[in-house]
């Protein structure tokens, strides 16, 4: 593999077996530092999948990768550089949004403007609601600031523009580019290129455990 | 080291704020344990309570466990399933820093609920088996602090073990069946340890046989936490 720290992820014929499903079929990848990347593919094509195998949620079954140098073996590595952003949210219904933000910033021994964080994305008047009487979008804009204060070298992001009115999308698309603004490198699973693409031009498309590059017309 | 624990206390206060919002760890693991003692007290006992320690104190201790082990296996299940439940189990493997922080985080956040459980079960079971009368009768008083040890040892040992087996079981469909399944045979030395040592106090009070059976469940206490801690991240690594 070349220089490690030049690439946030480096994939070398990738296989990953999930039960008796192939859902990753020799994927190669390199990605650079402070990319972005827009992930397409049909629902069920292994999107979510590909992004928890970058987050060392899962092993590759054959082939090599790594994020930020850090071998996807390495569990421990991957994870000090990498935050995944759910499709669902991943939060604590019965934490208050405050408290969910909260929770993240201590578990990355961080410390951060949780009230700051809630008025950009225009939460703050839902700081002490528990994230169970939160909207679906509302949920997502606290995913989003979760991502948008932690601020990890690679951010994954699953469906990003899900269950958002037009406000929220745009919302998504400001603060996502805040991010790479920062120099963060972001892997967007997508079904909505236009809004990834403003965000993160490079596209990818997943099919068939394969995947390709799409070249713009 | 240091961010390892201050991890674990984070997991741990997340935990019993949510467990102190929902209540549900503390009412599933209460009803259990209030049901197996109802069940055995009607079954065992008839209604008739024993003033011959020799009697009651079998009985108490095997009820009073029986019912704190499945409390504890109920108890301790819930600590991944309700992660997983949230759709949050994925983004907590993938926080940073060592794993077996997380187990350590989990436990000692089932452990308050369960201690509160034992705290109300073991006076219960004292009293509807006739133990506690018993004791009294032959001239002597209960070893409450002896016995608060060996509840405090007995709970720890139990929530550790299922501990770790809920997190190996939780991606499960059928973890509610297969977790007893799993645990109860490692769990047979905590079983027999703590039957043992509160029968013995409720029979004669300290004694150098509960000693022994006390310094045994603690060094299974102190095995299964290790070994459950640095066994932890190749369970949910896979």
């Amino acid at each position: 593999m070349t220089e490690p720290a030049a690439f946030a992820v480096q994939l070398r014929d990738v296989w990953l077996r999930l039960g008796r499903e192939v859902i990753l079929r020799g994927v190669t990848l390199d990605v650079p530092a402070g990319q972005g990347v827009t992930l397409l593919g049909e629902n069920g094509a292994g999107k979510t999948t590909l992004l928890r195998l970058l987050s060392a949620g899962l092993r590759p079954t054959r082939g090599e990768g790594r994020v930020l140098g850090f071998d996807l073996r390495d569990s421990r590595g991957v994870r000090d550089a990498i935050h995944l952003m759910p499709v669902d949210g991943g939060l604590y219904p019965d934490l208050t949004a405050a408290e969910n933000l909260a929770f993240a910033l201590r578990m990355h021994a961080r410390a951060g403007d949780v009230p700051g964080a809630l008025r950009r994305v225009g939460l703050e008047g839902a700081a002490t609601r528990r994230a169970r009487f939160l909207s679906a979008g509302m949920r997502k804009r606290l995913a989003l600031a979760r991502a948008h204060l932690l601020a990890r070298p690679v951010t994954l992001v699953d469906e990003p523009f899900a269950n958002l009115d037009d406000a929220g999308r745009a919302l998504v698309q400001e603060l996502l580019l805040e991010l790479r603004g920062q120099g963060c490198s972001l892997l967007i699973a997508a079904h909505e290129p236009a809004l990834a693409q403003v965000v993160a031009p490079r596209t990818l498309r997943l099919a068939g455990g394969l995947l390709h590059e799409e070249v713009p017309a | 080291m240091k961010g390892a624990l201050r991890q674990a206390l984070t997991v741990a206060a997340k935990d019993l704020r949510v467990a102190g919002r929902t209540r549900d760890t503390l009412l599933a693991t209460a009803f259990f344990a209030g049901i197996v003692l109802l069940v055995l007290g009607f079954a065992l006992s008839g209604g008739v309570v024993s003033r011959d320690a020799r009697l009651s104190a079998p009985l108490a201790a095997g009820a009073i466990w029986t019912a704190l082990a499945l409390a504890a296996a109920v108890g301790a299940q819930r600590a991944f399933a309700q992660e997983q439940e949230a759709g949050a189990l994925d983004q907590l493997l993938a926080y940073p820093g060592p794993h077996g922080a997380l187990y350590l985080g989990k436990l000692l956040g089932v452990l308050p609920p369960l201690l509160l459980v034992a705290a109300v079960t073991v006076p219960t079971g004292l009293v509807l088996f006739g133990a506690s009368e018993s004791v009294t009768a032959a001239g002597r008083a209960l070893p409450w602090a002896a016995l608060a040890l060996t509840t405090a040892l007995g709970v720890l040992g139990f929530a550790a073990a299922t501990t770790f087996y809920g997190s190996i079981t939780v991606n499960l469909r059928a973890r509610e069946a297969l977790l007893p399944a799993l645990a109860f045979p490692i769990l047979v030395p905590a079983v027999l340890a703590t039957v043992q040592a509160t029968r013995l106090l409720l029979e004669g009070g300290w004694s150098p046989e509960v000693g022994t059976w006390l310094t045994f469940l603690t060094a299974f206490d102190l095995g299964t936490v290790i070994l459950a801690t640095l066994l932890f991240p190749a369970a949910v690594e896979g």
